[in-house]
């Protein structure tokens, strides 16, 4: 919101006071100033007052003159293209040089054939209204050579505001005016206003009724008849312009300025539009269907209310007035609002209509319920003013409810206000604070206040809405800094969330970066990655009013936002791909109104093992490197997860990928990316690996899983090799598990050698195990490993048909 | 006998300076002081000589033995210290080359951040909590004072799954999960993602923020004033002015929107701080006693506080990171850069 300056000055002595100071106090005091501008550009003041001595035709074309100017010092010939301005009239000139705010620069030129020295301006070339019929012509009894906007004394101050909602109070000049007066100790003066009745008793010009009470509380209505339709003076066109709002004619922009003014949105009807000259205020009902003045026809919901007319609706109230009864070309008479809408009322109807305008913003917010009669007399006086219209005598002032004026009392406790806030705040000082709020005090006693606020502070309401006006007053920057007394209790440091910075880091050691990806996806995806109809991966939880198809639905999976990121990074060749995310999948669940949201690692890999080195083969990634992973973050974890060659996602390659199982549950895929859909898919080229894992059950096995300890040998452990012919399809896991499990001095298993070649037999594989025996208590004899090794091999052979080597 | 004693030593030496390894040397001692050697062979002549001369003679040749040793000794010395260099000036590397090293991984600004404000509050006894970012109406905005129609809804563009279940537009739903389950005192940090139906040059559907919630007896505005500045210069690791002015947030009265002196020009005004010389940083107040109803708190027995803050905005700050868009984007030669 923009409130010019000198406009408030119309309320509030500002003399002395720095706008840039009291921008920032304002700010402190809860109004935010978001900028602060001069009206015009300071260049503007090289435009300065000059006469016309002479005005003759250009000899070389008809719609030009020759003009010769005054600027009290110099004699300037200028060609001027406007036929407003006659010898003697007293303009505005913009000498060589000077720069315009539309951009334009004076320059020396040459026009048809004479020379031109400046420019007389326009209104609007100068930046003070939208558009002009010709230049300026300034009163006749100014002084020459002076710049134009300090003698028609237009330079104003806009302060840009953000108000928040609970200020409706502060959406106009006045409402910022009393804070600058509360803040500054300054008197506030509302000046009187008082039409003066030319015309027959409003009573007999038209009626008012309001049906629904509920939602309309008062309405104040007033007719000007006889008005000149036409242009408002610059002065109106300028503040309006400072506040941001084009001038249209001088009966809307009385409504508009009023507005702007007193925060109480007007609305001028062309009462001759008005059938039977009524005004009848009530919910839409079945009406159905309006058109509002920009020409849309818009359907109203039965609970709307709306201002019609002896046969029908007429404006939606508070909002958009109708098409039917807009002030036009041919508007002689008009009936201005002038009215308080239950704000509620008009939120709802905003919302539902999805139009939010000026007016239902304010009306929203709440207007001053006492000032309605005001703000409809003030747009009666600038019409009779501006637009030579003849007021009726009276107001037709139709209020069904009048305690919506009155406010309801708040006890208010200084002691309490001290607790809260940690002040030590004596009455006396709480008294002056309210007094510049205009918050009357009612009663005291027993160390309680009665307040009252004013009409127009619809935000006050507890008592605590009264210590936050105290603590603003006062200054937020005067209260104390303490900390605070608490009692000591544990605080417990969530397994979850200590265990999550141990797996980034992990992950991050592997040369992995995360990534964090929008939660929404296409659905599109998660199907063209294969995921079987019917199966949780589908059951998305949609939006209702997503930014794009591409974001319409919650991820049931993290792979398509790292599989697109992945794409992204190759394109700008970015080859050597490690990612990761952490985030939550969510899965709607069938009778529950929220989804199951679950925490969720995924990785995708690609491109070289190592960073390059001269020193280094160019190995790529593969699954043992993703596997290796895994295997580290489940032993950081402490638990124990398993590879099986089965039950994998859709979009990995049979043969290179697993699912992984922890505790007969599996949680997640691991494996090369299937190339049918890295190629139709993604256009990958690279091969790419990938996995994806459920956190949760891991975190919750992990955080009750204890660190255990075992002694260290004391006697010496034996090493043996040994190394076995398979079928080359025998996964090595169950080999690994059943020499685990053989005698309890095995301690170690590793598999040191896996070897497929011709040289073997056809359909072979050679595994080659290195076995650690260590016995705690004593040191093993070479018989005892021997007898170990021999019922060993004969159980290998026995169960897997494999022959030693 | 004794010219041919002084004669090997001679030759010894002379030989003894042509060796330049030590095989060489090794032969060269065998030849001359082995069992079968020169010496040995010369000795052999001793038993001739006449009596009195026998000490003498005997007693140079120990000695001619010992020289001998000592020059062998020497030029042993010398040549391994030689081999030696010869051996390192073999193995020597161009230690210009770069070295051999793991990939670089990283954590998210966005991470980092969290975890850095997480752990300041930590410290300070806060513990961390968490909430659902599917959130019924209610939570997001019922219980937190902000009623259907309320026009602040209209501050907060929300994403609807149903008409009453939506993406948080906050991670303020937390206080309220926290407080029903928990009796005061309450001191939680709640970090987590929110959603809001805009996405333009400064906006992004998707973001981040940490939450926090102290509610005790007595718990005062002086406070709120005493814990924020206090994180604030740790965050910031600066002494740097802070500033509370009043806002309005429907949860929270009286209610402040805190700011820090630009931490880029240091209060003087750019064009981060657009001037002002202030960076808006958090948003919190006094947990609304509307609030305290929905939790069957007692609003006249407890006070407490709240905050809030963007983690991308503290992020953006902290790395001087100028889109905000490149926090979602996941390109590698931006992450990288967090390791």
């Amino acid at each position: 919101m923009l409130i010019s300056w000198n406009w408030m000055s119309d309320f509030v002595d500002l003399d002395g006071i720095d706008p840039q100071e009291a921008a920032a106090r304002l700010t402190l005091a809860g109004l935010e100033v978001a900028g602060i501008k001069q009206l015009c550009p300071p260049e503007l003041k090289r435009v300065v007052s000059a006469r016309i001595t002479e005005l003759r035709p250009h000899p070389e074309a008809d719609k030009l003159s020759l003009c010769t100017v005054s600027d009290g010092s110099d004699e300037l010939q200028i060609v001027c293209g406007a036929r407003n301005m006659k010898a003697g009239d007293l303009v505005a000139l913009a000498p060589v040089g000077t720069r315009l705010p539309n951009g334009m620069a004076i320059k020396k030129a040459k026009i048809r054939g004479i020379a031109s020295t400046g420019m007389l301006c326009s209104a609007a070339e100068l930046g003070l209204e939208e558009e002009s019929a010709g230049i300026m012509i300034l009163p006749p009894d100014l002084p020459l050579g002076e710049p134009v906007i300090d003698l028609l004394g237009i330079q104003d101050t806009i302060l840009e505001f953000e108000i928040t909602p609970n200020r409706g109070d502060c959406l106009s000049v006045i409402g910022v005016a009393r804070e600058l007066a509360a803040i500054y100790k300054r008197p506030f003066h509302l000046p009187e206003v008082k039409p003066e009745a030319a015309g027959k008793p409003v009573t007999e010009l038209a009626r008012i009724e309001i049906e629904d009470a509920d939602l309309c509380p008062r309405y104040v209505g007033r007719v000007v008849e006889n008005i000149v339709l036409g242009e408002s003076p610059l002065w109106l066109k300028t503040r309006l312009q400072a506040a941001g709002v084009r001038a249209i004619s001088n009966v809307v922009d009385v409504t508009n300025y009023v507005m702007l003014e007193t925060g109480q949105p007007l609305h001028a009807f062309d009462l001759d539009l008005l059938r039977q000259r009524r005004i009848i205020v009530r919910r839409a009902g079945k009406d159905g269907k309006f058109t509002t003045l920009d020409g849309i026809e818009r359907k109203i919901d039965p609970e709307t209310l709306m201002i019609c007319d002896g046969e029908g609706p007429v404006a939606i109230a508070g909002i958009m007035g109708g098409l039917n009864s807009e002030i036009n070309d041919k508007t002689r008479n008009v009936l201005i609002e002038s009215a308080f809408f239950v704000p509620a009322s008009i939120r709802r109807s905003s919302r539902l209509l999805n139009l939010s305008t000026e007016a239902s913003y304010r009306f929203e917010r709440g207007v001053d319920p006492q000032a309605t009669g005001r703000a409809a007399a003030r747009a009666a006086e600038l019409l009779q003013q501006l637009a030579q219209g003849r007021v009726a005598d009276g107001e037709l002032d139709i209020c069904p409810d009048p305690t919506v004026q009155e406010r309801a009392a708040i006890v208010f406790r200084p002691a309490q206000a001290n607790r809260l806030l940690g002040l030590e705040l004596g009455e006396g000082e709480v008294r002056d604070i309210f007094s510049r709020l205009r918050i009357g005090v009612a009663a005291a006693e027993d160390g309680k206040l009665t307040v009252v606020p004013p009409a127009w502070r619809f935000d006050l309401e507890r008592e605590v809405d009264l210590i936050e006006e105290v603590a603003r007053i006062y200054g937020y920057d005067r209260v104390p800094v303490s900390t605070p007394r608490i009692a000591v209790t544990e605080v417990l440091d969530d397994p979850e969330t200590i265990n999550l910075g141990c797996i980034r880091q992990l992950l991050a050691r592997y040369g992995c970066c995360e990534a964090v990806n929008y939660s929404f996806i296409d659905e599109a995806a998660v199907a063209a990655l294969g995921f079987p109809a019917g199966s949780r991966f589908h059951d998305f939880v949609r939006l209702q009013n997503p930014i794009s198809t591409e974001m319409a639905v919650m991820r049931t999976t993290l792979l398509p936002g790292l599989l697109a990121n992945l794409k992204n990074n190759l394109r700008v060749n970015v080859k050597d791909v490690r990612l990761f995310e952490i985030g939550r999948n969510f899965y709607r669940l069938e009778g529950e109104k929220q989804p199951s949201e679950e925490l969720f690692l995924a990785g995708v890999f690609c491109g070289r093992r190592w960073c390059e080195h001269f020193s280094l083969a160019d190995d790529k990634v593969d699954f043992f490197d993703l596997k290796g992973l895994l295997e580290e973050l489940a032993e950081t974890l402490r638990l124990k997860l398993t590879f099986t060659p089965g039950d994998f996602y859709a979009c990995l390659t049979p043969g290179q990928a697993a699912s992984l199982v922890h505790e007969d549950r599996v949680v997640g895929s691991i494996g090369r990316l299937h190339h049918r859909v890295a190629s139709e898919v993604y256009d990958f080229e690279p091969e790419v690996f990938l996995f994806e894992i459920a956190l949760e059950p891991l975190l919750q096995a992990a955080a009750t899983t204890p660190v255990t300890y075992r002694g260290l040998p004391r006697y010496p452990a034996v090493y043996r090799d040994l190394a076995f012919l398979f079928d080359q399809n025998l996964p090595a896991a169950e080999v690994l598990d059943f020499i685990r499990g053989q005698h309890k001095l095995i301690t170690e298993v590793e598999i040191f050698d896996v070897f497929q070649s011709e040289s073997l037999p056809a359909g072979k594989k050679s595994l080659a195990f290195r076995l650690t025996f260590q016995d705690t208590n004593k040191t093993l004899t070479d018989k005892k490993v021997n007898a170990i090794i021999a019922k060993l091999i004969k159980g290998i052979e026995d169960r897997f048909q494999g022959e030693v080597r | 006998m004794e010219t041919r004693l002084k004669g090997l030593l001679g030759e010894t030496r002379d030989l003894i300076a042509k060796v330049s390894s030590l095989d060489e040397l090794e032969a060269l001692r065998v030849r001359v002081l082995g069992r079968k050697g020169q010496l040995t062979a010369l000795l052999k002549g001793l038993a001739e000589l006449p009596r009195e001369q026998k000490p003498v003679i005997g007693k140079l040749a120990n000695q001619v033995k010992e020289d001998i040793l000592a020059a062998l000794e020497e030029a042993r010395r010398v040549i391994s210290e030689a081999e030696q260099e010869r051996r390192i000036a073999a193995g020597a590397v161009d230690v210009t080359l770069p070295g051999r090293r793991l990939l670089g991984g990283s954590k998210h600004p966005i991470t980092r951040v969290t975890e850095d404000v997480c752990a300041i509050f930590q410290r300070l006894g806060f513990s961390v909590a968490q909430g659902p970012e599917v959130e019924t109406d209610y939570y997001n905005f019922e219980a937190l004072n902000i009623p259907k129609d309320h026009p602040a809804r209209q501050m907060q563009d929300t994403f609807y799954i149903s008409s009453d279940v939506v993406l948080r537009t906050h991670t303020s739903p937390v206080q309220v999960r926290v407080m029903e389950k928990q009796a005061p005192p309450v001191k939680v940090i709640a970090p987590g993602r929110v959603y809001r139906c805009d996405s333009d040059l400064t906006h992004t559907p998707m973001f981040d923020q940490i939450e926090g919630l102290l509610v005790d007896e007595k718990v005062t505005f002086a406070d709120l004033k005493g814990v924020l500045v206090t994180f604030l210069h740790a965050f910031f690791g600066t002494e740097a002015g802070v500033r509370f002015r009043p806002s309005y947030f429907p949860f929270t009265e009286p209610s402040a929107e805190v700011d820090i002196e630009c931490v880029m020009c240091r209060g003087q005004g750019c064009r981060v701080c657009g001037q002002t010389g202030w960076l808006e940083i958090l948003g919190c107040g006094m947990v609304d006693p509307a609030v305290y109803k929905f939790v069957d708190y007692d609003p006249e027995k407890v006070s407490g506080f709240a905050f809030g803050m963007g983690v991308e905005r503290l992020a953006m700050l902290r790395y001087g990171i100028d889109d905000l868009r490149l926090f979602f984007a996941n390109d590698l030669r931006f992450l990288r850069q967090f390791n």
